[in-house]
């Protein structure tokens, strides 16, 4: 409330450094996401664009059995790259956490940053060679009269895509929130009969909490919108969301409808974001 | 005499060239409440958290019951640790930290564990913090916490890194106090480190006292105090005078040095010509107006300044070769004399208080 302010002084300082990413996300985040559900009220006649204000577009989607398929099925994948990526990752970062020298832990981090300086796409196509009917790993596993296994094109190629693209990210941010673990809690939980490795899981996990949970929720938003793997390894089958997007907008022009989908998938994000973040901070409940 | 609980034998830990301990041999008793002491870097740390286990020993043996433990992993050890920072977990509530230990070693329901938690809780007056969160408590509330953690496991040996020196003055005082009952009403073993001289003659059976990692006296309060092994412990205590001089003669117990300030007497044995070192007890030294002669236990000063603390009054005289005596009175000593700056004194002290020590 504005009245009962014990003083009117106001502070410019702060201003000074909020305004440029204010700035910043209003002009490049703010005005395309309202713009973009704007859009998605508007019509398409005869393939071209037309600004109007219906709701068709939202009862086509929402009445559409493929759009819950895909949202399933994006969810899902998503899901399950945000656990498998932060069990994979954990090791790798309480290594470079606990155990590992600077300089090793300097130079491996180097190392997880390296992967974004190549295409993500090259990446996507190489591991096309590696996971193909007669590819590397099925070639591999005929030499010893096994195989082949059918991988590209399946859920679980996407899966491997979406992995490479989050692991190296997931195991920074999982290295940071246990660079921040107390260890001189760790003695205390070993003083205190903990062998170590159960002191992970009693005292290293419950300590970096927080930067655990964001590590596997980035392990989530990544992939939930990830257009590449769906499409190039898990051959569009069946198709997520973004790829649904991809089809509006090719098949017919249809941006109104492709931004439908957009803004749930938003919502979804920020949704998801809002509930691992409240998890995350949550505190012991007193009772 | 009984065996030792605790025993180390030659313990020495190195890094590489670097000696953190360098051979430590002490045995400490049951019931015993012993004071590691010592300048930062001494070796006491290091000491304390070999008994932890926390630090392998590179060489020498430590010893439970006779029972070599070199090889027990800390958390077998059941030797629970007050650290100085606390190091409680801050993701747990107050009792559930305090049940922490119990929890792990199990073999007790959950109601059992609550109760017993509660009832340390409530020994150390803080069981009505139970539900609060670690962040919620002041530094003395954290470490009654931390005290009741590694209680509630009812060890046979309790070990404290600098426990109190996070505190301010006024608390410390009242944990001292609160430590000191705890250790009598237990009866059981206190392995204290500290660099405060205040907590560690106030507490301990024994002190220890150590430098450069090693040990370099052994003993009660008041024998370091009134005693001090070497040049060192006399230096570090701060309680007596120590004047470095040659031994010129010797006869039957007492010696006569020659120093900077004359020719002093020490009760004890030196060869003649031997270089030694002679204390005097600031509290044993007598303060008279200048003019009688001085002899082989006194000599005379111009008084430079003086220091209250309550009611001691410690005064600094400088002497004819500008080093200075400090001498320590009660203020009502004192005020008979109505001193000023300036003032010509002359100090003197009994004979048998005036010691050579051992080099």
């Amino acid at each position: 409330m504005a009245h009962g302010r014990p003083t009117k002084r106001r502070d410019m300082f702060p201003a000074a450094f909020i305004l440029p990413p204010l700035v910043w996300q209003a002009s490049f985040f703010i005005t395309p996401l309202v713009f973009l559900v704007w859009m998605s009220f508007w019509r398409v006649k005869n393939f071209r664009l037309t600004r109007d204000f219906v709701t068709a577009n939202w009862e086509r989607i929402y009445n559409a059995g493929f759009f819950y398929d895909a949202y399933v099925h994006t969810f899902t994948l998503a899901t399950v790259n945000a656990l498998v990526v932060s069990v994979l990752a954990f090791p790798a970062a309480y290594f470079l956490a606990f155990r590992a020298g600077p300089k090793v832990r300097q130079l491996a981090i180097v190392f997880l940053v390296t992967p974004f300086f190549t295409s993500y796409l090259v990446r996507i196509y190489s591991l096309q060679i590696i996971l193909a009917e007669h590819g590397i790993i099925n070639s591999a596993l005929g030499l010893v009269g096994l195989g082949p296994i059918t991988m590209l094109s399946t859920s679980f190629a996407t899966v491997v895509g979406f992995l490479t693209l989050t692991l190296p990210l997931v195991i920074l941010v999982q290295l940071l929130a246990l660079s921040q673990v107390d260890k001189r809690l760790m003695e205390a939980a070993s003083n205190l009969g903990v062998p170590p490795f159960e002191a992970v899981f009693k005292v290293v996990i419950p300590s970096a909490k927080v930067g655990l949970i964001m590590a596997g929720t980035f392990g989530f938003l990544l992939s939930f919108g990830d257009y590449v793997s769906p499409l190039f390894l898990g051959g569009s089958k069946p198709p997520t969301l973004s790829i649904l997007i991809a089809d509006q907008v090719k098949s017919g022009n249809n941006w109104p409808r492709a931004s439908v989908v957009a803004v749930t998938m938003v919502v979804t994000l920020v949704a998801v974001l809002l509930l691992m973040t409240s998890l995350a901070y949550a505190k012991r409940g007193k009772k | 005499m009984s065996e030792p609980i605790l025993t180390l034998d030659a313990v020495e830990k190195r890094y590489g060239a670097d000696v953190a301990v360098e051979r430590i041999d002490l045995a400490i008793d049951k019931r015993e409440f012993i004071v590691l002491m010592g300048p930062s870097g001494c070796g006491k740390t290091t000491t304390l958290r070999i008994l932890a286990g926390l630090e392998t020993p590179t060489a020498g043996e430590v010893r439970l019951w006779g029972r070599p433990i070199n090889d027990v992993p800390p958390w077998q050890r059941e030797m629970p640790m007050v650290w100085q920072s606390y190091a409680l977990f801050p993701f747990l509530d107050v009792r559930r930290n305090v049940e922490f230990g119990l929890k792990q070693r199990g073999g007790m329901s959950a109601g059992e564990r609550r109760k017993k938690a509660l009832e340390w809780l409530d020994r150390l007056g803080i069981a009505h913090m139970e539900k609060r969160g670690i962040h919620q408590l002041s530094g003395g509330q954290r470490q009654r916490v931390a005290l009741a953690r590694a209680l509630a496991l009812e060890p046979e040996v309790l070990l404290l890194d600098e426990p109190l020196s996070a505190l301010d003055a006024h608390l410390r005082i009242r944990m001292q106090g609160e430590l000191s009952r705890l250790h009598s009403e237990l009866g059981i073993t206190f392995v204290y480190v500290t660099h405060a001289q205040s907590e560690a003659f106030a507490l301990a059976d024994r002190v220890v006292i150590m430098s450069e990692g090693r040990v370099q006296q052994i003993g009660a309060p008041r024998e370091i105090y009134r005693a001090p092994a070497s040049r060192f412990v006399a230096d570090f205590i701060g309680a007596s005078n120590v004047v470095g001089g040659t031994v010129v003669e010797e006869k039957d117990g007492t010696v006569v040095l020659e120093t900077p300030v004359g020719r002093l007497e020490a009760t004890g044995s030196r060869a003649k010509g031997a270089a030694g070192a002679l204390s005097i007890p600031a509290d044993w030294i007598a303060v008279e107006p200048a003019g009688e002669a001085t002899d082989g236990t006194a000599v005379e000063g111009r008084l430079v300044t003086e220091d209250f603390t309550g009611a001691v009054v410690t005064l600094y005289v400088e002497l004819h070769d500008g080093s200075q005596f400090f001498v320590q009175k009660q203020q009502h000593e004192i005020e008979r004399l109505s001193l000023k700056r300036g003032t010509r004194v002359r100090l003197s002290w009994p004979l048998e208080h005036a010691t050579i020590l051992p080099e």
